[in-house]
This record gives structure tokens, C-alpha cells and sequence, in this order.
């Protein structure tokens, strides 16, 4: 490989980009739009629904079999250790969790009331935990029999999560989906049409009269387009003002689904002939890798189909590492598996460009 | 680098199919070094599928190529620093100006960046070397070509269908340059199908038809052994219309009589002869029938005013 040939391919693209209203669109659409979500849904909040209630019954409690999950509009989810409940909280797989007393209250007085956690999101409005808690406690009542004051068990409400309620505002919220928008667009869309453009232009027949090799072009090609990936994250996170969180794992993580994301996208160069192939091929790649991540939290079959798609973990790992904190939740599974499925997408990717060479 | 160039390219049993369509049967020829070859043929011939054999842009399904003694494939990428390639098609990057593209390419193939400017003086594309290529008329455009394909001083340089589709004035100022290239001892491959450009520029042509070379030689020689010479006959309108050419062969049968019946009856406005043409022999050679199909709406044949019998 020739650096020299290489950095004259990146500033050729760089150049040709920067005429290119495709190209441009696709890195402003990101931009634009965490900027609009950041600033006009900057104080609403979202997390209303309670689809997921994680419970944690030490030893086992004769509350777990009385709560009527489908009277409350929940589903329970059970956990061995606290840990593993408010890590799952934080990540914002389960909504809302409950410590279960292992005892019954007894009627020898307030003395010895047994205790009921709940455990939430930091973020989760009041008017939602109360709403919550009430519904809680009128199950609690019908089940001992008590429907007047006093409870018989001391209810009790810890926060969890986050670095700060700001950040997981709902505009906060969408931003790492848009980082996701962003990087999918160039590596899936503009990097494959980039490609095909050249195909159809028969510029390809010219670069290849020169000594420039296939591995050159496409080093050349990902280079550009992984820098722009870089510019437009940087862009977005600058402008919304997103310093916090952990920055070294936030780029890590923009830096390998980046690399992913180009793999992929070089599949697509690679079967797509011309623009329009592209076109659709990219965007319904694009579609999967955006919208199944997005709305896994809605669905158990999305939920379940998220963990076979790659940007999954890159979604998880840029929230975790721009809201949570990471001391309780597992940011490092996230990065090997990430890890992992790029290793496999570039053997894959070269050994398909190696098959197509001989071809 | 021990290179042959006295026969600067050398072509031996060229075949190449596609399925089971064979586009070039088997052909075989030499280029002299220095000189400008003429591959002639109608659109289908097989012209621009040889070419892009010869250059490595195409696989052949059999046969031997060899550039300056180096065989192809075996030495491409020795070849590549040898060879200059002007595609029929104009695959510029229309976004970017003509200077910046050619910084890319000189880049690309090590060219001192010094020579960018050589080249856009050599195509005499002055001011015109700064606007995006996509605002540029077709001939400015086939000028940015030929300075890319000049920029790292090939010793063989390819031309496919230069001057189709241009302005008698771009394309004159193209044979200049093709001309000056040869003098100052680059070998030309040209492809045409236009048989004026090919009889004034080439010092030997071959011409190419269904995958076939079916003559090579000069282009004096080609049009002696295989042209006709004519006798154009200019025919006074019996009606209102204007008068008529028709071009006969000298020799021809028919030719005393004709000629005489008009005088005869005192139609003939003049009569002159005419040598045989480079056309007429590419015609005999390749079916009277055919005619050159024209790639775009500039290509199209002007009317003529001349008639063949």
C-alpha cells in the first residue's frame, strides 16, 4: 500500500464531497436534527410506559405471588441480586424495580413492618412513580385486607441511574440515535454510492490505468468516509453541548460501530452495481440497523431481534457511555461483542473483495 | 526495465468471447514504435473490446499481448507506467475543476506536480484548466482526457474514438496534439471509424470488422488495393429543384453509357474525377451495406450531396 496514493484518494473524495449535495445532505440530516430535538423537546420527559418491572425477592416472598401483573399493566422480571436489577434499570431494559420483603407483616404492630423498595430511573416523572406507588399500594391493601390506613408495610422509593435528570431528557435521548443516523448514513449510503458513482462514471476504468491498487481505493474510500463519520459525531455532540458522560468510551464506541457500519457498507458496494441498487439496498439496510435498536424497548420480538443486529450495541454502548454510570451498568460486554462482529465483518469483507479480485 | 521498443505493441491470436458471443476472433498485429496506428471498424466491431484488452482493462479469452516486449497481463503494473489511455467514454470526476483532477492523477501515477501545468499547456487548456469539468463543452472535456492520459509520459499512448462527437474545431485542434505526440516519438494507437481522420493522421491502419482484421497496411496502400476511383457527374434539375451529384466508378460497366446519355441529352452541368477513398475501400471491405451507426445526435452524418450508384 502507498500512502501517498492513499491521502490523494481521501482528498479527492474530501473534494468531490464537498460539491456533492448528496453527501452534504446526508451529514447535515443528522445535525439538523439533534439540534431541533434538543431544543424543542429539551424539557419534556418520556419513560411513561411500565411495560417491565424487575423484582427481587430474596429468599422468596409471598408478595411475588399475589402481585397481579396484568391488573397493574406490567410484566415482572426477576432478578437474583440488586446489582444486576439497578444495572438493568439504568440501561433502561426494565422500567421500574421492586425489593420485595421476605416476610408477611404481623400483627404484632408497626414495630416490625416489613419494607417494599422501589427502585427507578432518576429521570421517571413524579406524577408517573406516584401514579405507580398508588396502584401499588392498592394492590398491597386488597391482598392484606387493610383498606384503610395504615399500611402494613413500609413503602419505600430510591432513584437510580443517570449522571444527571437533564441528560436523559427526551431530547437528550434521541441524540444517540441521531449519532446512530449519522454514522449509518455515511457507512451504509454515501461510502457504497461513492463506489457505484465511480462504477457508473467508468472513473473506476481510469484509477485503475493508474498504479493505484483495489486495496488502496477502498483504504482511501473508508478513510474519508470514516473521518467524516468522526466530523459529523463531533459536530452533533459539540453543538448540543454533550461534553459529559465518558468521552473515551463515547469514541470508542463512534469509532468501532463506525468501522462496522463501513464494513457493511462495503457489502453493499460490492453487490450494488449501480446508484440506484444502492439506493435501495443501503436503505433497507439502513432501516434494519436504525429502526430495530430503536424500538427494541416496545417489543419482545424487536427486543429479541435487536441482539443479532450489530448497531445494537454501538445504540447501547453511546448511551451508556454518554448517561449512565458506568460503575453499575456493563459498558465492556457491549464493546466485545462490538468488537467482535467488526473483527468478523472484515474477514468477511476480504475475503469477498479477495474472491471478487480473482474473479 | 528491458523494454522492446521497436515494436512498441504486438498483438498475436486475440480472442474474446462473451457467453457465446465471440466479439474478436483471433487477430494479429504489430504497432512499429513512433508511429500512429489506425484501428478502423463500424461501432460492433470489436475496436473498443481489443483495446481494453491491450491496455489490461480486459481479460482475453486466448492470445498473446505484449507492450514494449513486456507481456500483459504478466508485467500490468510495469505496462501501467508505460502506457497513456483516452477512453471513448469522458469518465472525468465533473465536480471537481480539470487541474485538480489532474493533481489527483499526477499523484496517483508519481508524475512531478510541475507536469500538470506541461499537460494543460500541451492540450492548450489555458483558463478553461479551473472550471469544473461538468461545465465544460465535450471537446474542452476530451482535451482534459488526453492531458490526464499524457501526464506521466507514456511511451505508448491509446486513443479510443478521440475526436466522435466533436466540433470540426476541437477535433482539428486534437489531431494537432496527436500529431505533435507522434513527432516527439510517442506511439499512437488510435481507434475511429471516421476514414478522413484515420487516412490523415495514421501511417498504418488496420481495419477491423466482426472480430476480424480484413486488411492492414497504409492507408495509400489500402485505398489503391481495395478503393475505387470515381467520376462525379453534376446533373442539371429537369424540375425547379436544385442540380444533382452522382459519383460513378471509373470502369465500372455501366459508367460510358450512363455518362454519355446525359451528355446526350444536355443535362451535365460538370463532370471531375475523383481518387479513390480511404471510405470506399473500408466499405468494399467491410460490406457496401454498412454504414457507421452514430453514437449521439452530433454524430449523425451531414446530408451528402453526392450519390452512389
Amino acid at each position: 500500500m502507498n500512502p501517498r496514493r492513499i491521502f490523494a484518494l481521501f482528498k479527492k473524495d474530501l473534494l468531490d464531497a464537498s460539491r456533492n449535495y448528496h453527501v452534504l445532505l446526508l451529514v447535515a440530516t443528522p445535525i439538523i436534527l439533534s439540534l431541533l430535538f434538543s431544543n424543542l423537546f429539551s424539557e419534556s420527559r418520556s419513560n411513561t410506559m411500565m411495560p417491565r418491572v424487575g423484582v427481587l425477592a430474596p429468599g422468596g416472598s409471598p408478595l411475588l405471588e399475589k402481585l397481579q401483573p396484568k391488573e397493574f399493566g406490567i410484566r415482572l422480571v426477576s432478578f437474583s441480586s440488586r446489582d444486576e436489577m439497578e444495572s438493568r434499570i439504568a440501561e433502561g431494559d426494565v422500567s421500574f424495580g421492586l425489593v420485595l420483603p421476605s416476610v408477611l407483616p404481623q400483627a404484632s404492630g408497626p414495630r416490625n413492618l416489613p419494607k417494599l423498595t422501589m427502585i427507578y430511573p432518576v429521570e421517571t416523572p413524579e406524577y408517573a412513580v406516584e401514579r405507580f406507588r398508588s396502584t401499588l399500594e392498592g394492590e398491597l391493601r386488597k391482598f392484606l385486607g387493610k383498606p384503610a390506613p395504615p399500611l402494613p408495610i413500609e413503602l419505600s422509593f430510591e432513584p437510580i441511574g443517570g449522571t444527571s435528570a437533564k441528560q436523559r431528557s427526551f431530547g437528550g435521548d434521541m441524540l444517540p440515535m441521531l449519532i446512530l443516523m449519522a454514522m449509518g448514513m455515511i457507512g451504509l449510503l454515501a461510502l457504497p454510492l461513492s463506489f457505484a458513482e465511480e462504477r457508473e462514471r467508468r472513473t473506476l476504468d481510469a484509477l485503475f490505468l493508474t498504479p493505484t491498487t483495489t486495496t488502496e481505493l477502498i483504504v482511501g474510500k473508508c478513510l474519508f468516509s470514516f473521518v467524516l463519520q468522526h466530523v459529523t459525531v463531533l459536530a452533533m455532540v459539540a453543538l448540543n453541548g454533550r461534553w459529559d458522560g465518558n468521552q473515551p468510551y463515547f469514541w470508542l464506541f463512534v469509532s468501532l460501530g463506525s468501522l462496522m457500519f463501513l464494513l457493511v457498507g462495503l457489502f453493499v458496494a460490492a453487490v450494488a452495481e449501480t446508484q440506484a441498487s444502492v439506493n435501495a439496498m443501503g436503505s433497507s439496510l439502513f432501516l434494519c440497523f436504525q429502526m430495530v435498536p430503536t424500538l427494541s424497548a416496545t417489543n419482545d420480538l424487536l427486543r429479541m431481534a435487536a441482539n443479532i443486529v450489530p448497531s445494537t450495541y454501538v445504540l447501547r454502548g453511546i448511551r451508556k457511555a454518554l448517561f449512565l454510570d458506568l460503575s453499575k451498568v456493563d459498558i465492556v460486554g457491549d464493546l466485545l461483542v462490538l468488537a467482535a462482529v467488526t473483527g468478523v465483518l472484515y474477514l468477511m469483507t476480504r475475503f469477498v473483495f479477495r474472491r471478487m479480485q480473482v474473479a | 526495465m528491458a523494454t522492446n521498443m521497436q515494436t512498441a505493441v504486438s498483438v498475436d491470436s486475440l480472442t474474446k468471447s462473451f457467453g457465446k458471443h465471440e466479439a474478436v476472433k483471433g487477430i494479429s498485429f504489430d504497432v512499429a514504435a513512433g508511429t500512429i496506428f489506425g484501428f478502423l471498424g463500424p461501432n460492433g466491431a470489436g475496436k473498443t473490446t481489443t483495446m481494453r484488452m491491450i491496455t489490461g482493462m480486459l481479460a482475453p479469452t486466448s492470445g498473446r499481448i505484449t507492450i514494449a516486449g513486456l507481456d500483459m497481463p504478466d508485467r500490468r503494473d510495469a505496462i501501467k507506467a508505460l502506457i497513456g489511455v483516452v477512453p471513448d467514454h469522458q469518465n472525468l470526476y465533473d465536480r471537481l475543476t480539470a487541474r485538480r483532477q489532474l493533481r489527483l492523477f499526477a499523484d496517483l501515477t508519481g508524475a512531478a506536480p510541475a507536469r500538470v501545468d506541461e499537460v494543460i499547456s500541451l492540450v492548450g487548456l489555458g483558463e478553461y484548466a479551473d472550471i469544473p469539468t461538468v461545465r465544460l463543452s465535450r471537446g474542452w472535456r476530451q482535451r482534459v482526457l488526453i492531458a490526464r492520459g499524457l501526464l506521466h509520459h507514456p511511451k505508448v499512448f491509446f486513443l479510443d474514438e478521440p475526436t466522435s462527437a466533436l466540433d470540426p474545431q476541437s477535433a482539428i485542434s486534437i489531431r494537432g496534439v496527436v500529431r505533435r505526440l507522434r513527432d516527439e516519438g510517442t506511439t499512437i494507437f488510435l481507434t475511429t471509424h471516421y476514414m478522413e481522420e484515420a487516412s490523415d493522421l495514421c501511417d498504418r491502419i488496420a481495419i477491423l470488422h466482426d472480430g476480424r482484421i480484413v486488411a492492414s497496411d497504409t492507408p495509400d496502400n489500402i485505398r489503391m488495393r481495395f478503393g475505387r476511383p470515381l467520376i462525379d457527374v453534376t446533373l442539371r434539375s429537369r424540375e425547379s429543384g436544385p442540380d444533382k451529384t452522382v459519383s460513378l466508378p471509373i470502369g465500372g460497366p455501366e459508367t460510358p453509357a450512363r455518362i454519355s446519355g446525359w451528355l446526350a441529352d444536355g443535362s451535365v452541368v460538370r463532370i471531375h474525377t475523383q481518387e479513390a477513398t480511404l471510405e470506399e475501400a473500408f466499405l468494399r471491405l467491410t460490406g457496401s451495406t454498412w454504414h457507421p451507426q452514430p453514437e449521439t445526435f452530433d454524430d449523425l452524418p451531414k446530408p451528402s450531396q453526392a450519390e452512389h450508384p
